[in-house]
């Protein structure tokens, strides 16, 4: 199934937010949509799955046109999502969060419920038993009866995925799944996101500032800023793009930065792109290495900044899933971690090989949430205290 | 929930015919007893009016507890199901060939009579139901308000007489102020003994229990917690709402026929039975009980039915009776409305969420489903390590 985008517009007022965007999502692709805030990316998800009608162009779907179909409808046709800002079903327990997404797939109507004819139990029954298989999977099966809102953020996060995974979706949108995470755990998510690919043979559309995830995860980029389209192709394109480093800093910026870059670039030589098309393991390592090595302390503590500064103009904001509405205020944070994607490209030095070793133990100490005390014993101490503060509470609660 | 398994479900449905035929026996034996057991006709009369108001408070259930919406019209569906059922009943009586109401000929009045209130309620609740899909909160509250208030109006200000229009003439055939007392004011025909009371109370309380325990009700209650998310998940707003609303109209619908054509209740129905303050009483069952659960509602329903009773054996207490002489204005049937208002600012300070919040009584506890079975898959972030690791 595709999902393509032909020349996509919607206003609100006077305000453009989406102007004639295109892309197309095919397969089993990771697809990130990323741009400064206000460019538009929530309102391309909401576009997609029906909250919004565009106001012209074409969201197709496997034959199907989305323009025309409700959100119910469309969650039918195999595009699942989750919210930037966590949205489950506080008064229903866990498993009820993953059952209520059945009710397209029900045999038994209400009817059938009301008379409690053995349709109704049969349907029950296995809609309970894939909902707790999904919660197994998702390592969330011994909270299946309690209230979402006593899950930690990071299992909120992860109830909110596995309802989406509930609609059996060909094609999974998340919105900034990796908001609130700090580095370990934004490490795990871009494993589980490949994982979910997978094992569950669907196509991926990632909106998320954090570069760390996108940069790491994505196999195709498209950017967006002040609702059109400034960039497309693989994260090796885009990480160099003059148009996306402008966005993202601004003109006067990026000119020092290509400066640096140039310095830098005539004193190391420029690590060797990346095949498109390369095995994930293989592209992960030296599109990360460098950064990683060079900038670890100082990118993650701006990570947390802006993530901090993103979380609280969320909480005050009384719609805050709508990037328009953020937009205008949320701009410092989006310089903050914007800094992240010049500081990959103008360091390009060469991965030491003793620090090989460190980095894959990070990676899958902090890859499982769920053994997170382990790791804190083995290794990643020094790393973990100062970035596990702005998380604490939610990291020790899935420690224990 | 109630989940039964494929192995069991011979033995469950056998214990559901006793269940079912157990209770209508009793409701049977009722009718034909209940005159012999309680001798005061006004507590007979109070017994089922509070089975009626069991069924008004489940139905009200359905859109202010587990929709979420707020509608304060209830009393326009209660009114419109009771003249709908008083005008059958009247007409299938002098159609049978009047007489005393007998037991075998309720069987024929009661079903079509309800089920015409039943459908005309279900109606309007479509119609009412429309607008809240783009009204929320207080804005459908007005509505549902509105809805009620000219449902009352039309009736009560109908001029008698024969002159006019269809409608008007038909209009005012329902007795406009003085309320509609059956075909040439002979009085309802009162049909409903105990057997249909309580015997309705009894199956509609099951269908609201397993309305509210379906995956619908699921859904329901997931639109009520977020309705961006519920639609994100296939839950259609649209549908599930209005549909909400049918079906409490309907309910409603049944419970105001039923109290329309009560045996031991008063022949005649009033347009000021239906005033606001009646779609108050409803709310203050439901808020009472605790919004969104079933045996809630239905205790809040047999609470306020009694309270309203026992404000009235106070009020005839020579006591007060020497205080009216005194005061003429002191009517403790207008202090009942300062009385719940009280018990329910105290109720919100207190428990906010009623005094059952959305659990039930009697409702099984779930437990260690979700930790028994095979070993749980190994969570998603364990398998690609080991590719991470071995590039």
């Amino acid at each position: 199934m595709e999902l393509v985008l032909e020349h996509v517009t919607k206003s609100f007022g006077g305000l453009r937010a989406v102007g004639d965007v295109s892309f197309s999502v095919r397969g089993k692709a990771i697809f990130g949509l990323i741009g400064p805030n206000g460019a538009g990316k929530t309102t391309v998800f909401n576009l997609i799955t029906g909250v919004y009608k565009p106001d012209s162009g074409k969201i197709g779907f496997g034959g199907a046109d989305l323009g025309t179909l409700k959100p119910a409808q469309i969650a039918g046709a195999g595009i699942a999502r989750t919210f930037q800002n966590i949205r489950l079903f506080g008064q229903l327990t866990v498993v009820e969060n993953l059952l209520v997404a059945c009710e397209l797939q029900k045999k038994a109507h209400l009817a059938a419920a009301v008379l409690r004819s053995p349709v109704h139990y049969e349907d029950e029954q296995a809609m309970y038993d894939r909902a707790i298989e999904l919660l197994r999977i998702f390592d969330l099966h011994e909270m299946a009866d309690e209230a979402p809102t006593s899950l930690s953020y990071g299992n909120q996060r992860r109830l909110e995925i596995a309802r989406a995974m509930m609609l059996e979706p060909s094609v999974l949108l998340l919105d900034e799944p990796a908001a609130g995470m700090n580095y370990g755990e934004a490490e795990g998510l871009k494993t589980q996101i490949r994982w979910l690919r997978d094992t569950f043979d669907l196509a991926v559309v990632l909106v998320e500032h954090n570069m760390q995830v996108v940069m790491g995860v994505c196999e195709e980029i498209h950017v967006l800023d002040h609702g059109e389209t400034i960039a497309h192709g693989t994260p090796a394109e885009i990480r160099t793009h003059p148009k996306v480093l402008a966005a993202y800093l601004g003109e006067d910026e990026v000119e020092s930065a290509a400066v640096r870059a140039a310095v830098e670039g005539a004193s190391n030589p420029p690590p060797p792109v990346e095949p498109a098309q390369s095995p994930l393991g293989v592209k992960d390592a030296p599109a990360e290495g460098p950064s990683k090595q060079a900038e670890k302390l100082s990118a993650s503590e701006l990570a947390a900044l802006s993530r901090e500064l993103t979380e609280s103009l969320q909480r005050g904001l009384s719609k805050p899933d709508d990037d328009l509405d953020a937009g205008a205020v949320e701009k410092e944070s989006a310089n903050v971690s914007g800094i992240e994607v010049v500081n990959e490209p103008t360091s390009p030095v060469p991965k030491p090989p003793q620090s090989a070793p460190d980095v894959a133990k990070l990676d899958s100490g902090w890859g499982s949430e769920s053994d997170v005390g382990k790791h804190d014993e083995e290794s990643g101490k020094g790393e973990a205290a100062p970035k596990a503060g702005t998380n604490g509470v939610a990291h020790k609660k899935e420690g224990s | 929930m109630a989940r039964g398994r494929p192995g069991e479900s011979g033995k469950v449905r056998l214990s559901r015919v006793a269940i079912v035929a157990g209770a209508l026996t009793v409701s049977l034996l009722l009718d034909l007893f209940l005159r012999d057991l309680v001798h005061d006709s006004s507590l007979r009369q109070l017994l089922m009016l509070a089975a009626c108001n069991v069924l008004v408070a489940l139905s009200l259930n359905v859109i202010n507890g587990m929709a979420g919406q707020f509608s304060i019209g209830h009393a326009g569906f209660v009114g419109l199901g009771g003249y709908t059922s008083a005008v059958v009943a009247s007409n299938l009586h002098e159609m049978l060939g009047g007489g005393e109401p007998t037991f075998a000929r309720s069987f024929i009045v009661v079903p079509i009579s309800l089920l015409a209130s039943a459908t005309l309620a279900g109606l309007f609740g479509f119609l009412v139901g429309l607008p809240s899909l783009r009204l929320r909160g207080d804005y459908l509250a007005i509505v549902t308000l509105g809805f009620a208030e000219i449902f009352r109006l039309v009736i009560a200000t109908a001029q008698t007489g024969e002159d006019g229009s269809v409608v008007a003439r038909a209009l005012s055939r329902l007795g406009g102020q003085n309320g509609y007392m059956g075909i040439d004011n002979q009085g309802i025909p009162l049909y409903a003994g105990p057997f249909w009371v309580f015997g309705l109370a009894f199956i509609l309380g099951v269908v609201a229990w397993r309305i509210k325990f379906s995956g619908w009700g699921r859904a329901l209650r997931a639109l009520r917690e977020d309705e961006i998310a519920a639609a994100a998940v296939g839950v259609d707003p649209t549908r599930y709402k209005v549909t909400s609303f049918v079906i409490a109209a309907v309910g409603a619908g049944i419970a105001g026929g039923l109290m329309a054509i009560m045996r031991d209740g008063t022949p005649i129905v009033n347009p000021d039975s239906y005033n606001f303050q009646a779609s108050f009483d409803a709310i203050t069952m439901v808020i009472i009980g605790g919004s969104g659960s079933v045996t809630g509602a239905a205790l809040g329903g047999v609470f306020i039915t009694f309270s309203i009773k026992a404000i009235e054996q106070v009020q005839a207490t020579s006591a007060v009776q020497a205080l009216r002489t005194q005061f003429e204005s002191l009517d403790l049937n207008a202090l009942r409305m300062i009385i719940y208002a009280i018990v329910l600012v105290l109720l919100m300070v207190v428990r906010p969420e009623g005094l059952l919040g959305e659990r039930e009584l009697f409702q099984k506890k779930r437990s260690g489903r979700g930790g028994a079975g095979p070993k749980p898959k190994l969570p998603p972030s364990a398998v690609p390590d080991e590719t991470v690791k071995a590039a």
